[in-house]
């Protein structure tokens, strides 16, 4: 018998419909589990219900059926204060698209999560966030606001904002879409350091073959289902 | 909260722009509420008091036809002044058709005048009878033989101050009292027709003891004259007793008085309306722009009360520096309307004070109403699935 790894998170017979009458089908009983810094990328053409599986795993979204388990915890059995704690200390999740307070620098913009979760900002962790934004090839844009900075800056930003309190498990959808090569890949390239610093469990959206290729995991979905799940080197 | 007010005043002073938008258009408005409120609160009192300033909103006397006039009329005076907390004036009066000769000697005594005498007490007569303000040349009455005259029937009768007059009721007893005063109260009969004295010597010139025909009332507000006159029938002990309101007496005064003071009011009600309603649209609208930032606020794990607490500080705050702006800026006109003439409009010097106190109070409505509003609309917002809203805005 081998081991039985306890995974970061996991779904089973998770359901997910949107319209009006639930008559769209985004998901349609998944059962998967994430083993512990493990990168898995999920793949499938467009509609599959990459997103919505993405958010739900991130706590973003509320499934129809089926549970969500972070850490062997039922997320439906947890109170908000609790799903709130999980939500800012386990799992960070990477938007799309910028997800950034245009009123906010890039630097309190890395530490909002810091702030909502403490209601200030821990002196303790300003060096980090700052090392972090460097590392992220974003040097001198501390104090610049969101709008002057590239697209895939804010992104960059995004990132270094989901990082910054070392989540255990990092959820990202599409981390490199629309990006040219050179910043794809200081985005790969962060993403992977973080992983192996931190043995981070990284699950993300993405139709890279790049990113598919460097991936422990790829779980294919289609409809709704998972249509392929394979391991590197098996 | 701290985190909340931290958020809403990030949101405030980062958006210098938008903000000193929102503030400004919420100055103007509720500086044009405040002008409004004024203007109208002048036009109200200046309607009020063409309408019913002159005239007794409440009259009691004996039902029927009685030469005795009203029974106990000291003892009903008291109990009136006890019943109505808003009385202004009363006065009791009597009337007493009278024809005016003149001293055989003066060269104008060519025939008999005509004439109404009404016995009043001046002191207590306040605006129901401003002959004070009236006067032309001499004075007004006071107890004894005294008498004032209109305007037009001094210059009929070429009556000056001091002149002696006889004057005979219907039974043939004379009296004869001093002209004191002649007066201009605007009015064609009064100063035709119309001849004022002291009531208490006008029982005595003609023997009338202390008979008074009605009393005469005014309260301060004439439209409560309905409510009054039920508040004192259910008061006097008097079943011979008649309480008519001017709604009643003045029927038509009434009706257009009222008709123009609906209309104030609703013209009122409209502008406080709509500048009420503008600022909670500008402001939950403001909220609603900020829709991204409430999904990635969500996403990090700001709760929805939390989401909905920084919004409604947020509006709380701009829709308060917008108040007390419009404030200062209705006053500060305000006071410029009164002492000087702007664009060629005089100053409105009779214009009734602010009552800032009031105002204060009033408007603390829409900070809160502005609060409430924005606090629903964030909910509403985060309530809402946060990656759709980041990826569609």
């Amino acid at each position: 018998m081998g081991n039985i790894q306890p995974s970061a998170l996991s779904l089973s017979g998770v359901v997910k419909s949107f319209g009006k009458n639930n008559e769209k089908r985004a998901l349609s009983g998944i059962d998967l589990a994430f083993a512990d810094g493990e990168i898995t990328s999920i793949t499938g053409p467009s509609g599959a219900g990459k997103s919505t599986l993405l958010q739900i795993a991130g706590l973003m979204l509320t499934p129809d059926q089926g549970e969500v388990m972070v850490r062997e915890r039922r997320v439906s059995e947890m109170t908000g204060a609790t799903r709130g704690r999980y939500l800012r200390q386990e799992l960070g999740f990477v938007f799309q698209r910028p997800a950034l307070i245009p009123e906010f620098t890039v630097l309190e913009n890395v530490l909002l999560t810091d702030r909502i979760l403490n209601g200030k900002v821990e002196a303790s962790n300003l060096p980090y966030a700052k090392k972090l934004i460097l590392e992220a090839g974003l040097s001198g844009c501390e104090a610049e606001f969101p709008w002057a900075l590239s697209e895939t800056q804010q992104k960059t930003v995004t990132l270094v904002r989901a990082l910054v309190n070392m989540p255990s498990i990092l959820l990202i959808d599409e981390p490199v879409a629309g990006m040219d090569e050179r910043s794809a890949e200081v985005m790969i390239r962060l993403i992977w350091q973080i992983h192996e610093k931190f043995r981070t469990t990284c699950i993300m959206v993405n139709n890279e073959r790049v990113l598919a290729e460097r991936s422990d995991r790829v779980i294919e979905l289609r409809e709704g289902r998972v249509f392929a799940d394979f391991r590197r080197g098996l | 909260m701290r985190l909340a007010s931290y958020f809403a005043m990030r949101f405030i002073k980062r958006s210098k722009m938008q903000s000193a938008l929102i503030v400004a258009g919420l100055t103007m408005g509720v500086a044009v509420l405040v002008i409004t409120t004024w203007l109208v609160e002048g036009m109200r009192a200046a309607m009020d008091e063409t309408y019913a300033g002159n005239i007794p909103h409440l009259v009691v006397r004996q039902l029927g036809e009685t030469t005795q006039g009203l029974e106990d009329r000291v003892g009903l005076e008291e109990t009136i002044g006890k019943a109505l907390p808003g009385l202004v004036a009363m006065t009791p009066t009597l009337d007493q058709q009278v024809v005016l000769r003149l001293p055989p000697s003066d060269p104008a005594a060519a025939g008999d005048t005509p004439l109404t005498m009404r016995g009043l007490k001046l002191a207590r007569a306040g605006d129901l009878y401003p002959l004070g303000s009236a006067m032309i040349s001499g004075r007004t009455f006071k107890e004894g033989r005294e008498i004032v005259v209109g305007t037009l029937l001094a210059e009929r009768l070429s009556l000056e101050v001091g002149d002696g007059v006889v004057l005979e009721d219907d039974h043939g007893k004379t009296a004869t009292f001093n002209v004191v005063g002649i007066f201009d109260l605007k009015l064609e009969e009064e100063n035709a027709s119309m001849a004022y004295v002291d009531l208490s010597a006008l029982q005595l010139a003609f023997g009338l003891e202390e008979a008074a025909a009605q009393i005469e009332l005014q309260l301060e507000d004439a439209f409560k004259a309905g409510e009054a006159s039920l508040q004192l029938a259910s008061v006097l002990d008097w079943p011979s007793l008649e309480i008519r309101s001017w709604e009643t007496t003045h029927e038509q005064l009434f009706e257009a008085a009222a008709l123009q003071r609906s209309a104030i009011r609703l013209l009122m009600i409209a502008v406080t309306l709509i500048i009420f309603v503008g600022t909670v649209l500008i402001l939950s609208l403001s909220v609603y722009q900020r829709a991204v930032q409430l999904a990635v606020f969500k996403s990090l794990g700001l709760r929805s009360g939390q989401g909905g607490m920084v919004f409604a500080l947020y509006a709380f705050y701009l829709s308060l520096f917008g108040v007390f702006g419009g404030i200062a800026a209705g006053s500060g006109l305000i006071r410029l309307y009164k002492t000087q003439s702007v664009l060629g409009i005089s100053a409105y010097q009779q214009a009734p004070e602010l009552n800032l106190v009031s105002l204060v109070l009033s408007l603390a409505v829409l900070p809160l109403a502005s609060a409430v509003a924005a606090r629903g609309v964030a909910q509403w917002v985060i309530s809402k699935d946060p990656a759709e809203v980041i990826r569609h805005g």
